[in-house]
């Protein structure tokens, strides 16, 4: 069994639906985030999880001791909210004390732990100081650092980098991680970023609708989306309608007439001869047909700079919109409005099951 | 100045106007006659300090205020506690049932509080008759006759202060004490009590000016009995005629609640509840 293990959990207000039977296993020590639109219900199972939901039906186990009805502040777990929600009349250094005040912790220890955990993120200089006299990723760590002073048996955080620029997210996201390194507690991470999700995570739970649509490490989300909603919304892709002939083994897409890849499979991926298919922005390439790949005529709508690159934004001979990226300097023949040819490698088109 | 400032500026001149003539002109007025009544100087003022009578009036005067005050506050906190807890629908009726008093006279109020509280009233019936006491209790023409029907004058304002207050108290704050292994009784004395200071502050300086004041209520309940200040200075003018003594207690009153209130501004707390609730 899981160190966490989350069994049909289902929450309703009235008639919407927040959670819709959730199955979630975590094992001790990872890091796993549940990614989602708002409203996907990924900040309701994590406040299910922290005790201020309570579920209609299911259960949450922890280590083998059912905490389903446990009150939040007997679980023992960490809680990071969005707002950090720092105690704006207690100093940095007992806001820190705080959690372990109220476990009638001896003074002096109280003392080591507080100092030892301002070092840990870096604000032992601060510790005199109110809430509202720092920035928001001072806030940040302390907020993390109050989370993590008792040791929980987990950590939970409801996106608590959405407040902050995105040079100082990408600051704390490494800093996230190495608070889960140096500390080995087990991290569940809410976020509708889904860079943010790729950049920390061991495993991520794509929600939607309340429910849990596809779950497993960033990398196979990426390369493998589950279905047309996730590859939609994980990004860099470019969702695309086929149609599967029968009689020739064909697929017509992009305005082409392609044979069939290998990886297609008839039976699963096709409803009465439409498919779903996604390309991957970064896999179509501006120019005309090479071995192992098709082209295809587009229409350039617009160039974007992006720093890193370009992004092409190109319409298709059956009016489909595609997105490319191209490195700088690739793009100088590109012009708005102009014709233009591009290629993709049909083995990395991928396809979907029916919705 | 653009043209909107001007505007906005001409509109405010006949409340101005009014402001000045209704009200600070009748306060120079009373200052006026504390010096000139019956004849020119100190000497209003130095009677007041030898006056047994007036020591007396003072004294009950604070111990009603503050004992009032401190009721209500206590009081109306555990009632505004509660509102801030219930779902939207429910704090709505609520907040409406603590508004009621609003609309009836104060003198029905103090009379309805006879009716409740007299030697064969409706209080003192039912404990006689279900056994609880023998002799009735003395509760109206006395001390605790008018704190009861001043905390019940006071209570609606009190309550409305601290429910904004502690409406304003972001949930997540508590959520995160809880979560950090806080129980309830430690929540509240920790976290509750500490960032509702700025409204429990505000709430009672409210009181106690406005208790300072009050008329009606223990002029009916106390029965004479219990004198305070504004029924004595009503007495001296409408009665006695005495308005020297009277303009001169009335302009030491405003000077104390001046002062109270230039006090309780120093404080941090009460910087905040008129600063945005920052604690």
């Amino acid at each position: 069994m899981a160190f966490l293990d989350i069994r049909r959990l289902r929450k309703s207000y009235g008639a919407a639906v927040a959670l819709g039977g959730v199955d979630l296993s975590v094992e001790e020590g990872e890091f796993i985030t549940l990614l989602g639109p708002s409203g996907s219900g990924k900040t309701t199972l994590l406040m299910s999880i922290a005790g201020f939901i309570k579920p209609d039906e299911g259960g949450i186990v922890l280590a083998g001791t059912d905490v389903t009805d446990l009150e939040p502040e007997d679980r023992n777990f960490g809680l990071v909210f969005q707002g950090y929600a720092l105690f704006p009349h207690l100093s940095v250094r007992d806001n820190v004390a705080f959690p372990l005040k109220v476990r009638k912790w001896e003074k002096r220890a109280i003392a080591e732990r507080v100092e030892a955990m301002l070092a840990l993120v870096g604000l032992d200089q601060l510790a005199a100081r109110k809430p509202r006299e720092l920035s928001g990723g001072q806030q940040q760590r302390v907020a993390l650092a109050r989370a993590l002073a008792y040791s929980p048996r987990l950590l939970l955080l409801d996106e608590p980098l959405s407040a902050l620029d995105r040079s100082l997210r990408e600051t704390m996201q490494r800093e996230l991680k190495r608070l889960h390194r140096e500390t080995g507690v087990t991290f569940i991470f809410v976020t509708h970023d889904q860079e943010e999700a790729y950049a920390m995570s061991d495993r991520i739970a794509v929600f939607q609708n309340g429910r849990i649509v596809q779950i497993g490490a960033p990398r196979d989300i990426y390369r493998n989306p589950a279905s047309r909603f996730v590859a939609g919304f994980i990004g860099g892709n470019n969702l695309i309608r086929a149609r599967f002939s029968p009689e020739t083994g064909t697929l017509s897409l992009l305005g082409r007439e392609i044979a069939a890849p290998q990886h297609f499979d008839v039976a699963l991926h096709h409803r009465d001869g439409d498919v779903s298919a996604w390309i991957r922005s970064e896999d179509i390439a501006i120019g005309g047909a090479e071995a192992g790949f098709e082209s295809f005529d587009v229409t350039v709508i617009d160039r974007a700079f992006i720093g890193t690159g370009e992004r092409i934004a190109v319409r298709t001979g059956d009016d489909e919109e595609l997105a490319l990226v191209i490195p700088d300097g690739a793009a100088d023949a590109v012009v708005v409005g102009a014709p233009l040819q591009c290629r993709v490698r049909p083995d990395l088109i991928g396809f979907l099951l029916p919705d | 100045m653009t043209r909107f400032q001007r505007w906005a500026l001409a509109l405010t001149v006949p409340a101005a106007v009014l402001a000045i003539g209704l009200y600070v002109f009748p306060i120079f007025q009373v200052l006026a006659l504390s010096f000139l009544e019956p004849k020119p100087g100190f000497g209003n003022y130095v009677s007041l300090f030898g006056n047994a009578a007036i020591g007396r009036v003072v004294r009950t005067t604070i111990i009603v205020s503050v004992l009032t005050t401190a009721i209500t506050v206590v009081l109306a906190y555990v009632v505004a506690f509660a509102i801030v807890q219930m779902p939207r629908g429910r704090r709505r009726v609520a907040l409406f049932l603590v508004m009621v008093p609003f609309w009836i006279s104060v003198l029905v109020r103090a009379f309805s509080w006879i009716t409740i509280l007299r030697r064969n009233g409706v209080l003192n019936t039912v404990l006689t008759e279900a056994g609880a006491i023998s002799e009735p209790l003395d509760l109206v023409y006395n001390q605790f006759g008018v704190i009861v029907g001043m905390v019940h004058y006071m209570m609606p304002f009190a309550i409305l202060l601290l429910v904004a207050n502690l409406g304003d108290i972001d949930r997540r704050i508590i959520q995160a004490a809880r979560s950090l292994g806080a129980q309830p009784a430690t929540v509240f004395w920790r976290v509750w009590l500490p960032l509702s200071l700025p409204g429990v502050s505000i709430a009672t300086l409210f009181t106690i000016i406005f208790s300072l004041g009050f008329l009606v209520t223990p002029a009916i309940l106390g029965a004479g009995r219990v004198l305070m200040i504004a029924e004595y200075l009503s007495v001296q003018i409408s009665s006695t005629l005495r308005w020297g003594v009277a303009t001169a207690l009335s302009t030491l009153m405003l000077v104390a609640v001046g002062l109270l209130v230039a006090g309780a501004m120093r404080h941090p707390a009460m910087r905040a509840a008129f600063g945005g609730g920052r604690a």
